[in-house]
């Protein structure tokens, strides 16, 4: 077998946004956590709404359902197969090509914005479509801003976490547990109003709580206030962390 | 002409010295091996041949390329001993990836002729993480070979390996050095040293203990594949 010498080139980004691409296609949690719960979450909440469905109550449940499909992508879509690759020796072998980690990077955030992308497609266009829900309450600026930032506060979570925990097992029970704190948080089990008064407060500034808060206030029910701008800020500053310190420990090779 | 250039590496981890004033060179065309037991630093050498390790004092120069550098890595095709590809790819696709890493277009024709080559054009749909360990070894061969580097690295190539798939990649082994191209291996295993090698160093506690040339030992019968 005869090997010519090939013309080189620098790496190929696109190379690994396909492969990626490819990879979350095929993942089970991938489409799970992406399509499937928040698809489930909107029927279940037109379901409940009843004969009391409304514009507005269809798109509060598309919040709700987008924003605990983006947490649950985050936790267990992106940090699970990040430490299970890494864990496995992926992006070591990647790493002995001349792609650099910041590459790898900047290709998992694509694909994984590409998945959010399609998430939030599917949810808008079953509310609008399947449910007759009005676009005329939506600022979509504001729904789009508030989508960019959470989605990054979901993935920077997922990294952060895979940045603090190097082992498979330990990971994916805390994402669990995180996930279902996540959700006390959201009031998906009780209303926050029924919570005591500690809980209340921190509820009130943990990331899912902030999320939801300003998709509903982009909603336009009861209009963005100040306080919306506030909260927007909050998530900003978990992005800002969560990043800051996955950018500078964050560890492509196993333990 | 020289292919690798390692000189006076040191790799320490903490207080735990790893690798103590490592020196020596590869040659195109030689097959150079790393020789010692478990935990004696092999592995470390290779990784920092390959970019993976940062070495506290000394340098590693690829094709004169200084690493870890991507142009160092350019110049490299690195076998690991836990070759791992993305679990959900088939063969064709991580081919297709490492092709698109090392800015390779090939037509169809080169693209099946290539896979049959390494004898992967029959599982080229299989997803990778169920592939056997020689077809894994395969594939990982292949994609260390694809863009013609001038230093391939292979890190323990037939650990966990059944007899005729050892063999086997003896054999490719054997045929990869050339003109312009050398091999640094890593073992444990002495007679694979002593069938693969032109040159073998023996590595004891990070140490180079003997650095020794042999006359390659003939390739075992091949129980066929």
């Amino acid at each position: 077998m005869s090997n010519t010498v090939p013309t080189r080139r620098p790496a190929n980004f696109m190379a690994l946004v396909r492969a990626f691409v490819t990879a979350y296609t095929r993942s089970f949690r991938g489409t799970l956590f992406s399509l499937a719960l928040p698809l489930l979450i909107v029927f279940i909440g037109e379901l409940s709404a009843g004969s009391h469905a409304s514009s507005l109550n269809s798109w509060i449940t598309a919040a709700i359902a987008l924003n605990t499909g983006l947490f649950s992508q985050g936790l267990f879509g992106y940090a699970v197969d990040l430490a299970h690759d890494r864990d496995l020796g992926v992006y070591r072998r990647l790493l002995c090509s001349p792609v650099t980690s910041g590459q790898i990077l900047l290709a998992q955030l694509v694909v994984q914005w590409i998945g959010i992308v399609m998430q939030t497609a599917v949810v808008v266009a079953l509310v609008t479509v399947g449910y007759h829900a009005s676009w005329a309450m939506i600022h979509a600026g504001l729904g789009l801003l508030v989508l960019f930032v959470t989605g990054n506060v979901t993935l920077f979570l997922g990294q952060w976490l895979c940045t603090i925990i190097r082992s498979v097992r330990t990971l994916t029970a805390v994402a669990r547990l995180l996930l279902l704190g996540l959700l006390f948080a959201e009031g998906f089990f009780l209303r926050l109003s029924q919570w005591p008064t500690l809980f209340r407060h921190l509820a009130d500034v943990l990331p899912v709580h902030l999320s939801v808060t300003v998709f509903e206030a982009s909603i336009g029910s009861a209009g963005w206030a100040a306080s919306d701008w506030h909260d927007l800020l909050g998530l900003v500053a978990y992005v800002v962390v969560f990043a800051g310190i996955s950018l500078k420990f964050f560890r492509w090779t196993p333990a | 002409m020289t292919i690798l250039e390692v000189s006076h590496l040191h790799i320490q981890y903490g207080r735990r010295v790893i690798v103590d004033d490592a020196t020596f060179v590869v040659q195109a065309g030689e097959v150079f091996g790393l020789l010692g037991a478990n935990g004696t630093g092999k592995s470390s050498i290779l990784g920092a041949i390959a970019g993976l390790v940062v070495p506290t004092q000394g340098s590693v120069r690829v094709a004169g390329r200084l690493a870890p550098s991507v142009a160092a890595r350019n110049q490299l095709g690195v076998v690991l001993q836990d070759n791992a590809f993305p679990r959900e790819l088939t063969v064709y696709e991580v081919v297709r990836l490492y092709q698109g890493i090392y800015g390779l277009r090939w037509p169809p024709d080169r693209m099946r002729q290539y896979l049959q080559g390494w004898g992967l054009f029959d599982i080229r749909g299989t997803r990778s993480h169920n592939l056997s360990g020689g077809q894994r070894q395969r594939l990982a061969l292949a994609l260390a070979w694809m863009h013609d580097p001038a230093l391939i690295v292979m890190d323990e190539p037939t650990t966990g390996l059944d007899v005729d798939s050892r063999t086997q990649v003896w054999s490719r082994i054997r045929a990869l050095p050339s003109s312009s191209r050398g091999v640094v291996l890593t073992t444990h295993v002495e007679a694979e040293a002593e069938t693969l090698c032109d040159r073998i160093a023996v590595i004891r506690n990070g140490r180079l203990a003997a650095l020794e040339a042999r006359s390659r030992a003939p390739l075992p019968q091949q129980g066929g594949l």
